[in-house]
C-alpha cells in the first residue's frame, strides 16, 4: 500500500498569533484508509486540514499528495484529487439552488452542459437528495445541506475527501444519515477518508486515528490502541467511547480485559462472566 | 409552587397569510420552581418557539402563558413582555453570536444596564458573573473576540447570569463545545442550579444530558407536548423513543442490550455509574 | 407592518406568469412602466388598470391577499399625491393658504400620479410574486452579456448577485437570532428616543457584520476549496430558454401599445 498523503515537518503559524498552530507534524495516509485526526478545538486540525488541500501557505516542512509535492504551480491539479466538506452546512452552499450548488464545482472546471447535467443528477442520487434539486438553500436542514455538500464532491470523483467536523453542527438524526452515507460514498468510490472531530465514537469508525495536541501529533494507531487510553483521551479534553466507560466504571470491583471494548464486545463479555457465576 | 404554566397555548407564524404556519397547538405545561427540566424533540418539533413564548419573545396566538404573577395572552402589550423577560434568562444557542462591546466586562454588564441598574452596579453583578463562569477575572479588560470559542461562550453566559434570572433557559448550551468543553459547562449549570435555586430549562438533542441532569423531561413532537415525566419513565421505551424521531441514551440502549442476556435493573439505570453498580452487584451476588 | 408588503418576495403557485422567461417578464415589467407614462386620459388609465387587473388574476395569487400586500405601500403614494396636489397649480382654484393651493389641474395630476404609482406598484410586485430573485439574477445576466465586449465583469456580478441572492434569508435569520438575543439582554427596540432607538441597533449590527464576515471568508475558502478561480471559461448550468409563450406574452405588449397610442389620437 502507498502512501496518498504524505506530511513532512509541517510547521504553521498564524501571523498574529504566538506559538505554532501546527508543529513538526509527521505522517501517512494509505490510500482507500479511513483516518479519524482527534483533538480538541483549537489543537490544530482544522489547520492541518486546509494545508493539505493547500488552502494555506504553511511555514515549513512538504506534504505529498498521490506522491506530488504540493506547490504553487499544481496546487489546482492537486485540489481535483480532493473533496472537501466543512463545518458550517450554510457556509460552503455557494449556489442558488441544490442542483445549482453540486454543479458549482463543475462549473469551475468547465465540463460540458449535457455532461453536468447527468453527474448532477447522479450525485444528487447517491445521497439522496434528486426530489430536492430545486430547492433554496433556506429550506433545508443542516443535515440535508451536508447532503448536498457531499453531492458536490461526490460529482468531481476526488480521490481523496476531507471531512472537516462535518457534523459537528447538525442535530443527532443528521449526524447519523451523513455518517451512514459516507461509509456507503466510500465503498463506492474507493475514497480515502482524512475525518477531522473530536467526536470519540465517530473516530472509533475509523481505520487508522491521529491524536493531536495544541498542533503537534502526540500518538497514532488503530482505534483499539488510542481508545483503551482512557485517561490520557480525558486529559486531551476528549471523550471515551461507551463501551470504555463501562469497563473503566467495572476495573475497581471487576478484573477487566485489556483489550479495546466497544459497546456490543462489552455487553458480549459481561453476559459470559454472568453465566460462569451461575 | 409552580413557576411556570402553559395554558392551552397555541401559536401560528404569520397567520391569515400563504407563509401561515402553526408551530405548537394545544401546549399544556407546568413547570415547577427549583427544578431541572429538560425539554426533548426533533428539529421542528417546537422547541424553540416554547422558549420564545417563555421569555416574552413571541405573543401566543392563543392560550395563556404564566410565569409567577405576571401571565400573558395575545393581547398583552409590550411593557407586559418586558416584564415577564425580567425574570426569565435565555442561553441561545452558539450565544457567543451576541458579542458585542469592546471589553469582557461592558459586555456581560449590558443586560444589568438594560434593566436599570447604574454602571457600578452593572459592573459588580458583572464581576459576579465572572466567577460564577470560571473566567478569570484579568480578561475583564480584554475584547470578548480575543478569546477561544469556549471562553466568549462563558462570557455569553456570564451575559445572561448577570441579570440575575429566576428562570434560566438553555438553548442547545454546548453545540460546537469539544467533549471537555460540553462536561464543564453542564457541570456549571448543574452547579448553579443548585447554589442560586434556579428553575432550568434545558432544550437539547443529547438524551445523556437529560437522562443525567433532568429531574422532568417534556417530549416534543409535532408542535404539541407527547409526554412528560422524570427521565426514568421516558427513556425506558426506546421504541416509543424512536418514532418519536428521538436518540436512545447509550446508557439506556446498554442497559437493555444487557437485559436480553439475563440481567435486571430496578430501577432502570440513567447513568453509567448506576449501571455498573447494579451490574457488579449481579455479578458478585451470582458468584455466592 | 413590514411583514405584510408583498413587493419582492416570490409566491410559488406555477401559473402561466410564473413560467414565462424571467427575461421576458424583465424587459416587458420595464416596458410597461415606460408606457405607462403616455398613459394621459381616464380612459387610457382605465384600459391599463384593466390589462394589469388581469395579470394579476392570471398569477393565481388571491386577489385579497395581493391587495394586503399592497396597502401599505398606499399610503407613500397618498403622500406623495397630497403634495403634488398642493404644490400644482391651473385651473380652477378650489382652495388656497400661502403657497399651498388645491386647483382644478393640481387635483387631475394628483389623480394620474395615483394611478401610475399604483400600477407601476403592481406591476413590480407581480414581477417579483411570479421570478424568483435567482431567475431575475439570470435574466439580468443574460441581459448584461453584450457588455463582456467593453469589459464589464458579468460573470463575477452574476455570480455576486446570485451569492448575495442566497445570503438574503441566512442573514435575515441571523437578524432575528441576534434581535432576540438582545431582546432577551432587556434591549426595547419599540420604545424611547430615536437616538436611544439608534442605539439600540448597535448591539445587532456588531454581531451581525462579524457573522457576515465570518460566512464570506468561510465561503471564499469553501470556493477555492472547490475550484473556483475567477469567472472566465467556467461552463454554465443553469440556461434560460424562451418560448413561443415568451414571444406571445410580448405580442400582447404590443397589443397593449396599439390600443394606448390609439386611445392617445382619438380621444
Amino acid at each position: 500500500m502507498t502512501a496518498i498523503i504524505s506530511a513532512k515537518s509541517v510547521s504553521y503559524h498564524y501571523p498574529d498569533e504566538k506559538g505554532d498552530a501546527l508543529h513538526d507534524l509527521s505522517f501517512d495516509v494509505k490510500q482507500g484508509d479511513w483516518v479519524a485526526v482527534v483533538g480538541h478545538n483549537g489543537s490544530g486540525k482544522s489547520t492541518l486540514a486546509k494545508a493539505i488541500d493547500g488552502l494555506l501557505d504553511f511555514n515549513d516542512g512538504e506534504i505529498f499528495i498521490d506522491g506530488r509535492l504540493i506547490q504553487e504551480d499544481n496546487i489546482w491539479d492537486i485540489r481535483r484529487k480532493i473533496g472537501f466538506v466543512f463545518q458550517n452546512p450554510d457556509n460552503q452552499f455557494v449556489g442558488a439552488t441544490v442542483a445549482d450548488d453540486v454543479a458549482f464545482g463543475l462549473e469551475n472546471r468547465h465540463v460540458p452542459r449535457t455532461e453536468m447535467i447527468t453527474k448532477v443528477n447522479e450525485a444528487l442520487t447517491m445521497v439522496g437528495m434528486s426530489e430536492f434539486a430545486d430547492r433554496e438553500p433556506a429550506t433545508l436542514s443542516g443535515g440535508q445541506k451536508q447532503r448536498v455538500a457531499l453531492a458536490g464532491v461526490v460529482a468531481m470523483r476526488p480521490e481523496i475527501l476531507i471531512l472537516d467536523e462535518a457534523t459537528s453542527m447538525l442535530d443527532p438524526e443528521g449526524r447519523e444519515t451523513i455518517l451512514t452515507l459516507l461509509k456507503q460514498l466510500r465503498q463506492q468510490y474507493h475514497l480515502t477518508v482524512l475525518a477531522i472531530t473530536h467526536d470519540i465514537d465517530e473516530a472509533a469508525m475509523a481505520d487508522h486515528i491521529l491524536l493531536i495536541d495544541d498542533g503537534r501529533l502526540v500518538d497514532q494507531g488503530t482505534p483499539a490502541e488510542i481508545l483503551t487510553q482512557g485517561d490520557r483521551l480525558l486529559e486531551l479534553g476528549l471523550d471515551v467511547p461507551f463501551g470504555e466507560k463501562v469497563k473503566r466504571a467495572l476495573q475497581d470491583e471487576l478484573q477487566v480485559p485489556k483489550e479495546y471494548m466497544n459497546s456490543n464486545r462489552m455487553v458480549d463479555w459481561l453476559w459470559q462472566k454472568l453465566n460462569l457465576t451461575k | 409552587m409552580a413557576e411556570i404554566e402553559f395554558n392551552q397555548v397555541g401559536f401560528v407564524y404569520q397567520p391569515g397569510t400563504p407563509f401561515e404556519a402553526t408551530a405548537l397547538t394545544d401546549i399544556n405545561l407546568t413547570i415547577e420552581s427549583n427544578t431541572y427540566t429538560a425539554i426533548v424533540g426533533h428539529t421542528g418539533s417546537g422547541k424553540s418557539t416554547l422558549i420564545q413564548l417563555l421569555d416574552g419573545l413571541l405573543k401566543p396566538t392563543s392560550g395563556s402563558v404564566t410565569v409567577g404573577k405576571i401571565t400573558v395572552g395575545h393581547d398583552s402589550s409590550n411593557q407586559q413582555l418586558a416584564k415577564l423577560r425580567q425574570h426569565v434568562g435565555i442561553v441561545f444557542q452558539f450565544p457567543e453570536s451576541q458579542l458585542f462591546e469592546e471589553t469582557v466586562l461592558k459586555d456581560i454588564a449590558f443586560g444589568p444596564k438594560n434593566l436599570g441598574k447604574t454602571n457600578e452596579e452593572a459592573e459588580q453583578l458583572a464581576n459576579q458573573a465572572m466567577r460564577l463562569v470560571g473566567l478569570d477575572a484579568s480578561l475583564a479588560s480584554h475584547s470578548p473576540f480575543e478569546l477561544s470559542g469556549g471562553q466568549m461562550r462563558r462570557v455569553a453566559i456570564a451575559g445572561v447570569l448577570a441579570m440575575q434570572p429566576q428562570i434560566l433557559i438553555l438553548d442547545e448550551p454546548t453545540a460546537g463545545l469539544d467533549p471537555r468543553g460540553q462536561r464543564e459547562i453542564m457541570e456549571l449549570f448543574a452547579q448553579l442550579q443548585q447554589q442560586q435555586q434556579l428553575t432550568v430549562i434545558l432544550v437539547t438533542h443529547q438524551m445523556e444530558d437529560a437522562a443525567k441532569y433532568a429531574d422532568q423531561v417534556v417530549v416534543m413532537n409535532h408542535g404539541a407536548v407527547v409526554k412528560t415525566g422524570a427521565p426514568r419513565e421516558i427513556f425506558i421505551e426506546p421504541k416509543w423513543l424512536q418514532a418519536n424521531h428521538l436518540m436512545v441514551p447509550k446508557t439506556t440502549a446498554f442497559a437493555q442490550a444487557l437485559q436480553h442476556h439475563g440481567f435486571k435493573f430496578d430501577p432502570f439505570p440513567m447513568t453509567v455509574a448506576e449501571l455498573t453498580a447494579q451490574v457488579s452487584q449481579q455479578l458478585e451476588s451470582g458468584a455466592q | 407592518m413590514f411583514s405584510k408588503v408583498l413587493f419582492g418576495r416570490y409566491v410559488p403557485t406555477n401559473s402561466f406568469i410564473h413560467r414565462l422567461d424571467p427575461r421576458a417578464k424583465l424587459v416587458l415589467s420595464f416596458y410597461f412602466i415606460v408606457i405607462i407614462f403616455f398613459a394621459n386620459s381616464w380612459l387610457a388609465y382605465a384600459f391599463l388598470g384593466l390589462f394589469t387587473l388581469v395579470v394579476i388574476l392570471s398569477t393565481k395569487v388571491k386577489l385579497g391577499f395581493f391587495w394586503d400586500g399592497i396597502k401599505p405601500l398606499i399610503w407613500i403614494i397618498l403622500f406623495t399625491v397630497i403634495l403634488q396636489m398642493l404644490f400644482s397649480n391651473g385651473g380652477h382654484i378650489y382652495w388656497h393658504w400661502g403657497i399651498f393651493s388645491i386647483t382644478q389641474f393640481g387635483l387631475i395630476n394628483g389623480g394620474y400620479i395615483f394611478c401610475r404609482f399604483l400600477l407601476i406598484i403592481c406591476m413590480s410586485t407581480v414581477l417579483t410574486l411570479t421570478t424568483p430573485p435567482l431567475l431575475i439574477a439570470d435574466a439580468v445576466e443574460s441581459l448584461m452579456k453584450p457588455l463582456i465586449k467593453i469589459k464589464v465583469p458579468v460573470y463575477e456580478i452574476a455570480l455576486m448577485l446570485s451569492i448575495a441572492l442566497r445570503f438574503v434569508p441566512t442573514l435575515l435569520d441571523e437578524t432575528q437570532k441576534i434581535m432576540n438575543a438582545q431582546r432577551a439582554r432587556g434591549v426595547d427596540f419599540s420604545t424611547g428616543s430615536i437616538w436611544k432607538r439608534i442605539k439600540s441597533v448597535i448591539p445587532i449590527l456588531i454581531p451581525l457584520f462579524i457573522s457576515a464576515f465570518n460566512r464570506a471568508d468561510e465561503l471564499a475558502t469553501a470556493m477555492e476549496a472547490r475550484g473556483y478561480r475567477g469567472g472566465e471559461g467556467r461552463s454554465k448550468f443553469r440556461i434560460l430558454q424562451w418560448h413561443g409563450k415568451d414571444t406571445a406574452a410580448c405580442l400582447v405588449m404590443v397589443v397593449v401599445t396599439i390600443v394606448l397610442v390609439g386611445v392617445r389620437l382619438y380621444s
